[in-house]
């Protein structure tokens, strides 16, 4: 997450009343429910609330989202000119 | 002579060992012989190793002495006059001509002594582990790379360069170096005695470098895994070592405190200038403390950038050091320095106005002056060019390419307004077709504007048929792989706005890659002289700054540029990628940084230097010339005649059935046959001969020539004192330093127009190239003979008084020791040298030296050349083609 991203991300994170590690884990949640149907705002408030009570390796998902890029992994030239340029061009 | 004892020191892990024993037996190792040290292994690593007895010379010792005492038993155990190359056994020798690539690197200077090279790790991909590092004098935390991260390995540090340290798990050290300091110190059982010794080697002037063509992967720490914390323990005892020696002289080498006031990420611009600077200051003798003149995390992927952030600022610095007008308020040191550039023809009044708190403003070129002198800016303003990271961006770089073999345009976009992203889109698509083997690839660096961008981008109307664009959105590509990502395209385009400072464009034109600016700013001029220029309709208003103009790109002139660079492809390529090397080393960042530390140390801002030690010379060392002469001067300098003379001496220059005798030297010329061809060969093989000296070898050539020598010398080494004179000798005797034990060398130098009409007599040449011949020849001789025992001979001294001139050289030959010499009867002498020829070549009197030539020949006549300092080692100035690209 750059600089941008994060001060974007910690804004959302206030005015939704979470913090920024548990509206990743929300986010995360929300994305798999999301693969079958769009919750509700009851259920995204639900859920935003409930982040706060995540798994062991929610939280370390969040933890590493949080930490600086370059501290754990780095984009790649290669795989960025990959996803332009798909095999087969 | 001189081999190379390749130790490999072994503890337990057999298999590690048997990997790198097979590994190095497979590679090229001539005139090597390879013992392994068994540091009292407990393992099956004594009873296998007997199998390689044949192959390798084991020194077995009773018990682990620890890295140091064990690589000194294998020092102690190779011959007396071999090189010695310390080598870990958890090394894979992945290259096969490795050794041959160390020893011209260990040879090319003399004051070289500890060669290290590229290690990998073990990694599929590839990652660089070591490429020569330092050890910072706060934490003494040693790093194995600039940068102090572990790298994927892009081709970085491709040149033979000098650095502080190298590591000793693959090192090359000459023989010279160590009767002058001696082997590992045993004050350290293992770690940091590799940083130790480079250190002890440079206070006798002895450099340590590392070889930029030779890569080698290395497990690190393969050798001593899964030791129950032994290996913490010796790491902590032999920092303290190592701290009580040097962390006071290290630290002592800082001449100034300096802050730097900027950002490492965004503005990209103004990050790059932290990242090249900020490290080559603090190796220069600035103690950089870094200071986020913006909101940023704190990841630089730069360890030394780290370190400086990490660093308290003293209260009032030395030097205070703000990069980019915003930050120029918070300049606050003893001397006030500003590093900035505008994106305008005039720079804004508040930044005029900031500028005014500031000793000194540096800017990146003439327009940057001019912009901010016109905004009223009354500060002195020095220009300090800003070179281009050689060690990164090359022409080697490895980069993925269009799979379809697509012809590549690449721009970059961090600002909508400045960028013109846009307009570059919507003229590209007009331009071509999308049935055309081209595409723009755009990126949008992560940022402010990045949604902007993408929004502007989407509004432009759509063209099925229209040229292909591909935006690469959201990646923040690590700095180290920036060259790669420029060398995936052919063509980098930087039409902006903006007149502003752009890295990218020299870092194109660095790697070989054409490129299309607009003709406004900074990038404007490199887009004049090297690259494809467009033209701007107008100026115009900044957006958001109706008080300063940029420029509007000429659409039609972009056009024009991109169809042109499409179509003219193969010519405009292949003009870049010649010129690459070229720009490179004119545009070097570290000469910049060498100007940006003259710049700051004006009015006393800093200590005066450390002063360096003598540069070390194998001629210092305290011992006799063994015996090997080697002849070097330009053809017809009458090197014959002296070799000759030599012969009369007692000096064996080979059989009557090995010298060659020619038509043009009827009394012979003292030139062995082998040494001839192997002359010859050695030439062809690198695409050149006697009148087309090649300026580069492919190792295999160079290879080829030792091995061929190494066997011709090995026949002359029974009659020393012995010689060898061959005219082209002059351009590759230096190839055979490492086989050598003790050389002198004999300059024989004649005035350079009787050489150029005696070879227009012989050969036809013009009298121009054979000067520039002779002058070629020459430089390149004494070059090579820099730091070693020679004399020097005037052939028209020696014929005009034959006795003289005999008595003379014997006595030079004799004081270098030299032994087993006899003087010549008189009448000999008179007989071999004399009469003086009677019909001497002549050339049109117009004909003259250049002021080169001229410098280079009054050196040798005031014999100031001998003095291996002298300015006339400085190369030629060359010529490099300056022209743009079209």
């Amino acid at each position: 997450m750059n600089a941008f991203d994060a001060e974007r991300f910690a804004r959302l994170a206030h005015t939704l009343q979470a913090s920024p590690r548990h509206l990743l884990v929300a986010a995360a949640r929300l994305a798999r429910l999301h693969e079958h149907t769009a919750p509700d705002t009851a259920q995204r408030r639900a859920i935003i609330d409930d982040a706060g009570r995540g798994t062991r390796a929610a939280e370390d998902a969040a933890a590493l989202l949080l930490t600086p890029i370059a501290s754990y992994a780095q984009d790649d030239t290669d795989r960025a000119l990959a996803s332009v340029w798909p095999t087969g061009g | 002579m001189r081999g190379a004892a390749l130790i490999v020191l072994a503890w337990n892990q057999w298999p590690l060992t048997q990997r790198c024993l097979d590994s190095l037996l497979a590679s090229a190792r001539p005139q090597a012989e390879v013992i392994v040290v068994d540091n009292g292994s407990t393992d099956e690593t004594p009873a296998a190793l007997a199998a390689y007895a044949g192959r390798v010379r084991i020194v077995t010792l009773a018990q682990n002495l620890g890295f140091v005492r064990g690589m000194n038993a294998g020092i102690a155990a190779a011959r007396a006059d071999d090189d010695v190359v310390l080598l870990n056994n958890d090394l894979v020798f992945t290259q096969a001509d490795w050794l041959g690539r160390l020893r011209d690197a260990a040879y090319a200077e003399p004051e070289r002594g500890v060669v290290g090279c590229r290690l990998l790790g073990p990694e599929a991909e590839g990652r660089v582990y070591h490429v020569g590092g330092y050890i910072e004098a706060d934490d003494l935390h040693g790093e194995q790379t600039e940068a102090g991260h572990v790298e994927r390995d892009v081709a970085q540090y491709p040149h033979t360069r000098r650095v502080q340290a190298v590591a000793f798990a693959a090192v090359y050290i000459r023989r010279d170096c160590l009767e002058r300091i001696g082997g590992l110190d045993p004050a350290f059982h293992s770690y940091f005695e590799d940083t130790d010794y480079c250190l002890r080697a440079a206070d006798a002037g002895i450099a340590s470098v590392v070889a930029g063509d030779v890569t080698l992967r290395h497990d690190q720490h393969g050798s001593t895994q899964g030791d129950g914390g032994f290996r913490a323990r010796l790491f902590a005892q032999s920092r303290e070592t190592f701290s009580a020696r040097w962390r006071d002289r290290l630290r002592a080498l800082y001449r100034a405190d300096a802050g730097w006031h900027g950002a490492t990420r965004f503005p990209y611009a103004q990050a790059e200038l932290a990242r090249l600077f900020v490290r080559r200051l603090d190796a220069r003798g600035l103690r950089m403390h870094f200071d986020r003149s913006v909101r940023e995390l704190g990841d630089t992927q730069d360890r030394r950038l780290d370190l400086a952030a990490r660093r308290q600022a003293p209260s009032m610095p030395d030097i205070a050091i703000a990069c980019g007008a915003a930050a120029f308020a918070r300049a606050r040191g003893r001397r006030r320095v500003g590093l900035a550039y505008g994106e305008w023809e005039r720079v804004p009044q508040a930044w005029a106005d900031s500028a005014q708190a500031l000793d000194v403003l540096l800017v990146p070129d003439a327009f940057q002056h001019d912009a901010f002198r016109a905004a009223g800016v009354r500060v002195p303003i020095e220009i300090l060019p800003l070179g281009v990271d050689r060690d990164y961006c090359h022409g080697a770089v490895p980069a993925q390419r269009h799979p379809q073999g697509h012809f590549v345009f690449l721009a970059m976009a961090e600002e909508l307004a400045r960028d013109a992203p846009d307009l570059l889109v919507e003229t590209f698509r007009r331009t071509f077709r999308a049935d055309e083997p081209v595409e723009l690839l755009l990126q949008i660096r992560p940022g402010r504007d990045a949604a902007a961008i993408q929004s502007a981008l989407a509004m432009l109307p759509a063209n099925a048929n229209a040229g292909r664009v591909r935006v690469l959105d959201g990646w923040g590509l690590p700095w180290h792989q920036r060259a790669q990502f420029l060398a995936a395209a052919d063509v980098y385009v930087g039409v902006r706005r903006g007149g502003g400072w752009d890295p990218s464009a020299a870092e194109a034109l660095a790697c070989g890659r054409l490129l299309i600016a607009t003709d406004f700013g900074s990038p404007g001029r490199l887009a004049r002289e090297r690259g494809l220029a467009v033209a701007s309709a107008r100026r115009v208003a900044a957006a958001g700054r109706p008080d300063v103009r940029w420029a509007e790109p000429d659409r039609d002139a972009l056009a024009a540029h991109l169809r042109r660079a499409f179509d003219h492809r193969a010519t405009l390529t292949r003009h870049v990628r010649a010129n690459a090397a070229a720009f490179g080393a004119s545009h070097d960042i570290e000469t910049s940084a060498d100007r940006f530390v003259d710049l700051l140390s004006r009015d006393g801002a800093l200590a005066p230097p450390h002063a360096p030690a003598r540069p070390h010379r194998p001629g210092d060392l305290k011992r006799a010339a063994g015996g090997q002469i080697v002849v070097l001067g330009m053809h017809r300098s009458g090197t014959s005649s002296v070799a000759g003379l030599l012969a009369r001496m007692g000096v064996w220059a080979g059989s009557d059935d090995e010298l060659m005798i020619g038509p043009d030297n009827p009394k012979g010329h003292y030139e062995l046959a082998r040494l001839h061809g192997a002359c010859l060969r050695r030439l062809q093989a690198a695409a050149g001969d006697w009148k087309q000296p090649p300026a580069t070898a492919p190792g295999a050539a160079v290879d080829a020539f030792r091995s061929d020598m190494a066997d011709l010398l090995q026949t002359l080494e029974p009659h020393r004192p012995w010689l060898i004179k061959e005219p082209r000798l002059c351009l590759v005797a230096r190839e055979l330093l490492p086989l050598l034990t003790r050389p002198m060398f004999v300059h024989v130098v004649r005035e350079p127009l009787a050489v150029a009409a005696s070879l227009a007599a012989r050969d036809g040449l013009e009298p121009a190239q054979a000067l520039a011949l002779w002058e070629h020849y020459t430089r390149a001789a004494f070059a090579a003979s820099r730091g070693w025992p020679r004399v020097l001979v005037d052939y028209a001294e020696l014929i005009a008084d034959p006795l003289g001139g005999a008595r003379r050289l014997l006595a030079e030959l004799g004081a270098l020791g030299v032994e087993g010499l006899r003087q010549p009867d008189d009448a000999i002498v008179q007989d071999w040298l004399g009469p003086p020829p009677t019909r001497a070549h002549a050339l049109a009197a117009h004909v003259a030296l250049d002021s080169s030539q001229q410098a280079l020949w009054a050196a040798i006549v005031d014999r100031s050349i001998l003095d291996d300092g002298s300015a006339a080692y400085a190369a030629r100035p060359s010529s490099e083609h300056a022209g743009g690209a079209g």
